[in-house]
């Protein structure tokens, strides 16, 4: 039959006229081959074809006014979308609000919370919205004593709630760190400003505490403090800053006080804070303290005695102890 | 007649030929046996001229006939600081290897282990040696000798760096030469270090059907104190609180939770029951005004579940306490129990649990103080994150609480933890629902290691609430009229719950099997020993 060997007949396995179930989970698209073959030429329309009019939309657009310029009514038209598209804005504000108002009660305990400017809070809730409980492993030898003053400094934008653990690992805890534990704790929350937990455990860990977002730790104070700034909306923000490499290479610095492990090693990190802050107020030539300045205070307040500062800097250490209380 | 004789003669003597043949085969087995005895035990009085006479032997057996002020040392004393003084001793003896002139005993007391040598020398004759190497092994023995240093330390024992010089051995209770099981085995790790070494163990069944030679075992003596520290820091941290100890009955006219899995017993000529839990009874206690209560005593399920956590009667540390406002009162007061409990084992048990630990390697017990709390809807949203859905409405399942367990390890570091707000569907009828929420009630599981430990909540004490409540499950109200009638002239609002001894020994050493933490278990294939 279709050989010169008359073997055996085989089934024919495609049947190409059929018609063909197609599934309706999805939605349709428009067979753009096709068009061409209706007799509806359009050049302009088919993407396979090639397109006779060199026109683009932005041409035709201008044209079509042209030509429409002179037809009567169109000022009473174009007033009417206006208003329409305000209409729309308003709404689209107000949506934003209740949005926004409905995910603070979820996510803090407050009673009501009127939000005050849209932008801004908006962010941060969402932000703030995914730190819903965090956990930080600390060496009870290296209070976080930053904490504390983040916690003031953010204050308005978002509410640090603490609440400690001891984990078995630890015995028992030297009073700074009971001290600033039930600082930490009692501090007074306001209303209507979304909440983040934060769970202290005090741990064996290393001398850089750990935070725990996920199932990575984020080793070190410093970088704990980068997540805390970027996470809630405040003026210690520093990506935009124009010194903002100077901030991190402060802050690094910062990290390797709290890990050096002699004395020598420590000096020569100070030094160079010194060199950073000059004559001037604050670290990095700032004339108003930076997160720099809060993760300094507290390496050097974990590590070094005061005595061992040169006066500079203890200067500084004092202005630093103001801004805490 | 004389004909007669020789005959009855002949025959006799034919029988005597036969019988002499017997009585030889009988006396040469009895020697054989002799032989094989004086190997293992030395009965016989000793040879003529041993100049230890008198200072080796079977002690006769005491009976009390005479006092004396002789002063046994414990092993666990035996160090350096009493180097060269002679003690008294009575201990097991563990193993012992004789070497020509020489013998070796390991003796052993509880976990503590000390090696005695015994020399023939002037006054330790040959035959005393001899003895000694056949004393069998687990026989109780007395021994006085002088304590020595070792420089080079004694390897395999407790006291390192000293051995005792025996002068005297007596045999106190002998023990039979065969024992079902040796000692070594059963305490060897489980996981060996060394591939090539030993690796006979026993199994589970064989060390319960011998349970009083298992028990010896350091582990074994370890896991047992650890218990009864347990127990003790209940009452302890309890007592402190101002609880009061009760005892319920255990014989109990009516099945006090569902009834499907209760023992039944004769009681005269009706039946009774076998107390599941003394929970009517704590509530009785609250409602007579004992304000705070505790009891400690023998629960019984006749569950048919032959499980690794699961025994049919076990020890139950239940409390129930009067609260003023909110039932965390309560919970958090049994949250802090545990972690009193905790941080007592990890300060008073530590040789234990470090004992237990080379048997049965585990990592240590972690917790936080205070404890964590997560709400059932916390949970639900960390099981979400691994992609494991729990309706709102749903308990968990077994396999899902254990991965509960590793992700709050993951995240908190913490082996224990109360989830509070179950479901009001999945508890029992006596439980208060949540004013809040409908869907949820004031109840709260607590968690050792990814298995639920303690089940408690706030009970309804308002009778009617209770009725309303229990014919909302389509309990007979007939059935229950008893436990409604406790609350029926008042009762303070109230909270509690009830552990398990062994699940919390186990579960706190990290062990994969219940029955090695109940001394002697039952469960539906066993009732002995």
């Amino acid at each position: 039959m279709n050989g010169p060997i008359k073997m055996h007949r085989t089934k024919q396995i495609i049947h190409h006229n059929i018609p063909v179930q197609l599934p309706k989970c999805m939605y349709n698209l428009k067979n753009i081959h096709s068009r061409s073959t209706n007799g509806v030429v359009d050049g302009s329309h088919d993407h396979v074809g090639v397109s006779k009019n060199k026109l683009d939309i932005f041409d035709q657009v201008k044209q079509f006014l042209k030509i429409n310029q002179c037809v009567p009514g169109m000022a009473e038209l174009e007033a009417k979308q206006e208003q329409i598209l305000k209409q729309l804005d308003e709404l689209r504000n107000q949506i934003l609000s209740i949005k926004l108002s409905l995910k603070i009660s979820n996510n803090a305990s407050a009673k009501s919370s009127v939000p005050t400017s849209t932008i801004s809070t908006r962010v941060n809730s969402k932000k703030t919205n995914q730190l819903v409980d965090l956990v930080i492993n600390i060496n009870p030898l290296n209070p976080p004593y930053s904490l504390e003053i983040i916690q003031k400094q953010l204050q308005d934008s978002v509410n640090l709630k603490f609440s400690a653990h001891l984990h078995s690992s630890v015995f028992s805890l030297p009073e700074d760190a009971i001290n600033l534990q039930s600082r930490l704790v009692n501090a007074n929350l306001k209303e209507g400003v979304p909440t983040v937990h934060l769970r202290l455990i005090w741990k064996n860990v290393s001398n850089n505490l750990e935070l725990l977002v996920s199932h990575t730790p984020i080793i070190g104070e410093v970088n704990l403090l980068r997540y805390l700034v970027r996470a809630a909306v405040s003026s210690l923000d520093y990506d935009a800053d124009a010194d903002s490499v100077e901030i991190d290479y402060l802050l690094d610095i910062c990290y390797l006080i709290v890990r050096s492990k002699t004395k020598t090693e420590r000096t020569s990190l100070l030094q160079s804070l010194n060199k950073s802050l000059g004559k001037s107020q604050w670290l990095g030539g700032r004339s108003l303290a930076s997160i720099a300045d809060i993760a300094a205070y507290s390496a050097i307040r974990q590590t070094v005695s005061i005595k061992e500062l040169s006066a500079n800097l203890s200067k500084w250490f004092l202005r630093c102890e103001a801004i805490n209380c | 007649m004389v004909d007669k004789n020789i005959s009855a003669d002949n025959s006799d003597k034919a029988e005597s030929k036969k019988a002499a043949k017997k009585e030889a085969k009988k006396a040469e087995k009895a020697s054989k046996r002799a032989e094989h005895k004086q190997t293992t035990v030395q009965l016989d009085t000793p040879e003529e001229g041993d100049v230890s006479l008198g200072k080796y032997g079977n002690l006769p057996l005491i009976r009390s006939e005479s006092n004396s002020t002789r002063v046994a040392s414990y092993v666990k004393d035996l160090n350096k600081s009493v180097s060269g003084q002679t003690v008294w001793v009575r201990a097991r003896l563990h193993t012992v290897r004789a070497r020509g002139k020489q013998c070796f005993i390991v003796l052993r007391q509880r976990e503590f282990t000390i090696q005695v040598l015994i020399n023939v020398s002037e006054s330790v004759s040959k035959s005393m040696v001899k003895f000694s190497s056949g004393i069998p092994k687990e026989s109780i023995i007395d021994v006085e000798a002088r304590v020595a240093e070792v420089p080079a330390g004694v390897a395999g024992c407790s006291q390192q760096d000293v051995e005792l010089v025996a002068s005297q051995i007596w045999v106190v209770s002998l023990s039979a030469p065969q024992l079902p099981l040796q000692i070594e085995d059963a305490s060897r790790p489980e996981k060996s270090e060394d591939e090539e070494g030993l690796n006979i163990h026993v199994n589970q069944d064989t060390r319960l059907d011998n349970r009083i030679l298992d028990l010896r075992t350091p582990t074994n003596q370890a896991i047992y104190r650890l218990e009864a520290g347990v127990c003790r820091f209940f009452r302890e941290c309890l007592m402190k609180r101002d609880f009061v100890e009760i005892h319920t009955p255990k014989i109990i006219p009516a099945a006090s939770e569902g009834g499907a899995n209760v023992f039944t017993v004769s009681y005269f000529k009706g039946s009774a029951y076998l107390a599941q839990s003394p929970q009517l009874y704590k509530q009785m206690a609250i409602a007579a005004d004992f304000e705070k209560v505790f009891t400690i005593g023998a629960v019984f399920r006749a569950e048919d579940s032959n499980t690794h956590r699961h025994l049919t009667e076990f020890t139950g540390l239940d409390l129930e306490m009067a609260f003023q406002f909110h039932y965390h009162e309560v919970m958090l007061t049994i949250g802090d129990l545990f972690t009193e409990m905790f941080k007592g084992l990890r300060e008073q048990y530590q040789h234990e649990i470090s004992i237990i630990n080379q048997q049965y390697p585990a990592e240590p017990f972690t917790f936080l103080d205070p404890p964590l709390v997560l709400e059932f809807n916390d949970a639900r949203k960390l099981l979400a994150e691994v992609g494991v859905d729990v309706g709102e409405e749903e308990d968990f399942s077994t396999p899902t609480e254990k991965l509960l367990g590793r992700l709050v390890k993951a995240k908190y570091d913490t082996d224990f933890y109360i989830l509070d707000k179950f479901p009001l569907a999945v508890r029992p009828f006596y439980t208060m629902p949540d004013p809040r929420n409908p869907k949820a009630s004031n109840s709260y599981d607590m968690f050792m290691r990814g298995e639920e430990i303690l089940s408690g909540a706030q009970r309804i004490h308002d009778p009617e609430f209770l009725t309303q409540r229990a014919k909302h499950h389509g309990i007979d109200i007939s059935t229950i009229a008893a436990y409604i009638d406790a609350f029926k002239y008042g009762c303070p609002p109230h909270a509690g719950g009830g552990i398990g001894l062994e699940r919390v020994v186990m579960l706190y050493l990290g062990l994969d099997n219940i029955r090695k933490t109940s001394m002697f278990p039952r469960d539906p294939k066993r009732i002995t020993p």
